[in-house]
């Protein structure tokens, strides 16, 4: 059976794991592999009571500082007592300790989010479908799991220290060449990691302002692939940080899936149209399934390898973390539930390449291995489904987060990261230094010098 | 230490600061090597002129003084409210000079309230196609102090049959002022300010000079330069619309029609009326209307079908059409792959330029008895004394009259970065009556040129005009930034 969808668009979200935002759908419908109440973890001091999922999440402030989830963060987490001890998925309170030492506020990473906190997501995982078994790529940071939604590979990066992976990362828009009809579209509002890309650089024209996307959704101008990235971080320029990522506020992020969800349902191509809904990485924050291994199979022999990480070694055949997915689609019924496969972020890039791509060969063994999900639209004809649904506010439990103006306050991690793989990268490409990362402080800074840096890609590529 | 000693020093100083900031950037650092490229040293001199707080300017001073360079200081605070409302303050220290010794300095704050959260546009979609003109009027505040010494503006004589005759003057003038601007709904603004004005023309001996040829009946305010006070009041209104249909287009389709159409509309304008309040010598007071549009026509495009060079055919006419279409869609592929391999693909978007039709008139109106002081007068040809160009087939300030009109097509499309095409139609005149401004009686011109870009702001363009009667003008004008 040929599948409807003839646009995919993916938005994908930061840092939270599928526990902490929908594990407490459980209880609207029991066959999700979410929380009881009584997932608990090991305490951050010995004699202290061990730690419990609340379902007390907020919007802001509990995530400060951000928990940490480098590579050797996350498998303290997954691993309680040490690598070669089991994967029990007890070590994210003790790992959070390490850089709180505060024993009551490392217990925050076992906070969740329930329906009545989070109605937005829940309402389309109700609607339509959640899956409770996708996985993030790597065990590890942002960086890594963002390079494998786009190549299934990492450049043998698993921490925030590849400056140089999103330069030389082939990915799935590589594909989209003159042998396909179809056509893909990057929409950001600012920071994009892509643009540090080679070949994205390249493509400028392939990047659109996120402002501009409801109208082109309504116009029925949305390509066959659409990659939207959100806001990382407050640019002191009224644009405000909507990734979800700790300790940026939920309920911005909450408002712009509510965004995207009605601008595609104003589409002419709404009818064959799929939005995936996706986190990158759980960000230190708990889940209590394990994560799968990934074995290398001999049906993807031929197919070229995962670049290995030398330090810390690792050859990617273990997955990171769960997080949440959501798929929307008039095509899906309410209520789905998908878990009869392990999904990561390689899926993205093989569903795309068999929907769009066809006939060009997989980045990697990951990509060829992962499960694709062009099967997850069922509903035909005139079954497919006419209603829009009525989407509840956003729930804002702790009001603005951040207090201090983007001038005051210091970038973060992930946003100085990206400035310095733009550097790397401008400088790789011979294009124009947007001046030196190292000598930037402040959020605003930050900000400045990634659009000044895009704008000096977008001059070099043109010229 | 005399007057232009101290102005030499300040200059120096403002010119030592972005020196120093921009050689701090990586760019400039190999500026002197001799292996540098060339597209380096380009960035470093960019950067000199672009970088924050501190940079070099070269505009701001009008026309017919040469060429200007100085040092601009410019600072922003943007703040959040615990409401998350935004506020911001912005300041902007200038001083710039050029070889003829004429010179500005002036200095700027603009303070926008906490009133707005940042997502006001939001829900407005053609808004939020057109990007950057998104921004719905604000409630601003707005207040400046600028000094300007001007050694040459140039003097034709009033009224439109004034002979080509250059005669030239000196200049001297010093405002201030505050200004504030109060939405009345998101696409209408009412302004208000009010600003001092001592302007000072200073005699000099040259044969050409307005002192030595013209008489305070035929230049009036020549012989003294009283103190005005100036309040205006304004209508300003901004609205877009967007024609894009709506269509469901089959990225297999390699039939049909290959575009549907994607055109932007953009209306700004504003209505003002001011009063100009002589102390001291009502005879020089005078009111004047202002109107000023611009009419904003964004020419796109959006592919609805699969498209190969294949499809273009070998002939002349369809290889530059494929390059129109290739350079207006452009996603880069011809970086990669050969030109023949060059598709445009289905919702590509495609960019052809931009057409402004821009109108400007000013009508002057005097009490029995009053006139108005020549150097205040409304000027059409070339650049005004604000940088802003008119007919541009004729020198600057070549007509001078009490009221005047101007109309202007442009159309502009970038070329390469940051280079664009300019292509234009001026029409304009000057009159002492309404009469003198009807369509039959405009001069007109045409051109092209080209445009420089900073920061995508058009900061200078260069063209060359037909319409004076004398054969080609070329001329060349900077955008006043502040």
């Amino acid at each position: 059976m040929p599948t409807p969808i003839k646009h995919l668009v993916v938005l994908m979200l930061e840092n939270r794991s599928f526990d902490h935002m929908l594990g407490f759908m459980k209880s609207l419908n029991p066959a999700i592999d979410g929380l009881n109440g009584d997932e608990w973890n090991y305490p951050a001091r010995e004699l202290d009571p061990n730690v419990v999922v609340a379902p007390d999440a907020g919007d802001v402030h509990d995530l400060t500082p951000d928990p940490h989830h480098d590579f050797g963060d996350v498998t303290a987490q997954i691993f309680s007592s040490g690598i070669s001890g089991s994967a029990d998925m007890r070590g994210f309170v003790r790992d959070y300790y390490t850089l709180t030492q505060d024993p009551a506020r490392a217990g925050n990473v076992m906070k969740c989010f329930t329906p009545a906190t989070l109605p937005i997501l829940t309402t389309l995982a109700t609607q339509y479908a959640v899956c409770d078994r996708w996985f993030s790529a790597v065990p590890g940071s942002t960086i890594p799991n963002r390079m494998f939604v786009h190549g299934a590979n990492s450049v043998g990066s698993v921490n925030q220290d590849a400056i140089d992976a999103p330069f030389l990362l082939h990915t799935i828009f590589e594909s989209f060449d003159e042998t396909t009809p179809y056509d893909f579209r990057i929409y950001a509002n600012g920071a994009s990691i892509l643009i540090a890309n080679k070949y994205l650089m390249l493509h400028q024209g392939k990047f659109f302002p996120y402002s501009q996307f409801a109208a082109d959704a309504r116009a029925g101008n949305l390509p066959a692939y659409t990659f939207i990235e959100p806001t990382y971080d407050d640019d002191g320029q009224g644009n405000f940080a909507n990734s979800q990522h700790p300790d940026f506020p939920v309920d911005r992020g909450e408002s712009l899936i509510s965004d995207i969800y009605y601008a595609l349902t104003k589409s002419p191509g709404w009818k064959s149209t799929l939005f995936l809904i996706l986190y990158d990485e759980h960000g230190g924050t708990f889940d209590h399934v394990t994560p799968p291994t990934v074995a290398r199979q001999p049906s993807s022999a031929g197919f070229p390898d995962v670049t290995p990480s030398p330090d810390p070694a690792f050859d990617f055949t273990r997955l990171g973390v769960r997080v949440p997915a959501v798929f929307v689609s008039p095509c899906i019924p309410p209520n789905t539930i998908l878990h009869d496969r392990d999904y990561e972020h390689s899926s993205v890039v093989a569903t795309v390449r068999k929907l769009f791509c066809p006939g060009s060969k997989p980045l990697t063994w990951r990509e060829g291995q992962a499960p694709t999900f062009d099967d997850v639209l069922t509903l035909m004809g005139d079954a497919i489904r006419t209603d829009v649904v009525n989407l509840p506010m956003p729930v804002v439990s702790g009001g603005i987060q951040i207090q201090a103006s983007a001038e005051q306050r210091r970038a973060t991690d992930l946003s100085v990261l990206m400035a310095r793989a733009m550097q790397y990268s401008l400088a790789q490409a011979n294009l124009k230094s947007a001046g030196d990362v190292s000598t930037l402080t402040n959020a605003a800074d930050v900000s400045t010098y990634l659009r000044q840096a895009q704008q000096n890609v977008i001059a070099g590529a043109n010229k | 230490m005399n007057a232009r000693l101290r102005l030499l020093l300040l200059l120096a100083l403002f010119a030592l600061a972005a020196s120093l900031h921009a050689q701090s950037k990586s760019m400039c650092k190999t500026f002197l090597d001799s292996t540098a490229k060339l597209h380096t040293r380009v960035e470093c001199v960019e950067a000199l002129f672009s970088d924050p707080k501190f940079h070099f300017t070269f505009s701001g001073l009008p026309p017919g003084n040469g060429f200007a360079l100085g040092g601009m200081f410019e600072d922003e605070v943007d703040n959040t409210s615990s409401s998350g409302k935004l506020s911001s303050m912005q300041v902007k220290l200038s001083i710039l000079g050029s070889v003829n010794q004429s010179w500005v300095a002036s200095g700027i704050f603009d303070l926008t309230p906490p009133l707005y959260r940042p997502d006001r546009n939001k829900d407005n979609e053609v808004c939020q196609r057109l990007g950057i003109l998104c921004t719905k009027t604000q409630l601003s505040l707005h207040a400046q102090g600028i000094h300007r010494s001007l050694q040459t503006i140039s003097f034709y004589g009033l009224g439109p049959l004034s002979p080509a005759l250059k005669h030239t003057f000196r200049q001297n003038d010093t405002f201030g002022g505050i200004a504030a601007n109060l939405p009345l709904t998101d696409y209408l603004a009412l302004g208000s300010g009010i600003e001092l004005l001592q302007s000072d023309l200073p005699p000099t001996t040259d044969p050409l000079s307005v002192n030595n040829n013209f008489t305070n009946l035929t230049a009036p305010g020549l012989q003294s330069q009283p103190f005005f006070t100036h309040t205006n009041i304004a209508i300003i209104t901004t609205a877009s619309a967007v024609t894009n249909p709506r269509t469901d287009d089959d990225p297999l389709n390699h039939t049909g029609p290959l575009m549907k159409r994607n055109i932007r509309f953009t209306f700004i304008n504003q209505a003002a009326y001011h009063w100009y309040s002589a102390v001291n010598n009502s005879s020089s007071s005078f009111e004047r209307f202002v109107f000023a549009g611009d009419e904003s026509i964004g020419i796109g495009s959006n592919v609805r079908r699969y498209f190969t060079v294949a499809d273009t055919g070998r002939g002349f006419g369809s290889r530059l059409f494929y390059y129109i279409l290739r350079n207006a869609c452009g996603n880069g592929h011809e970086k990669l792959t050969a030109p023949s391999d060059y598709v445009i693909k289905v919702t590509q978007q495609c960019n052809y330029g931009k057409v402004d039709f821009r109108s400007n008139l000013a009508v002057s109106n005097t009490g029995t008895g009053s006139v108005i002081p020549f150097y205040l007068q409304p000027t059409v040809g070339g650049s005004d004394i604000n940088s802003q160009v008119s007919l541009r087939g004729f020198p600057n300030y070549r007509f001078r009259d009490r009221n005047a009109v101007v109309v202007q097509v442009e159309y502009s499309v970038p070329i390469a970065d940051p280079v664009g095409l300019l292509l234009f139609y001026d029409a304009g005149r000057v009159g002492s009556v309404l009469s003198d401004l009807t369509f039959s009686h405009l001069r007109q011109d045409t051109g092209f040129g080209v445009t420089f870009s900073l920061q995508k702001n058009v900061v200078a363009q260069t063209y060359v005009a037909w319409g004076a009667g004398h054969g080609p003008t070329l001329n060349y004008n900077f955008s006043k930034l502040f």
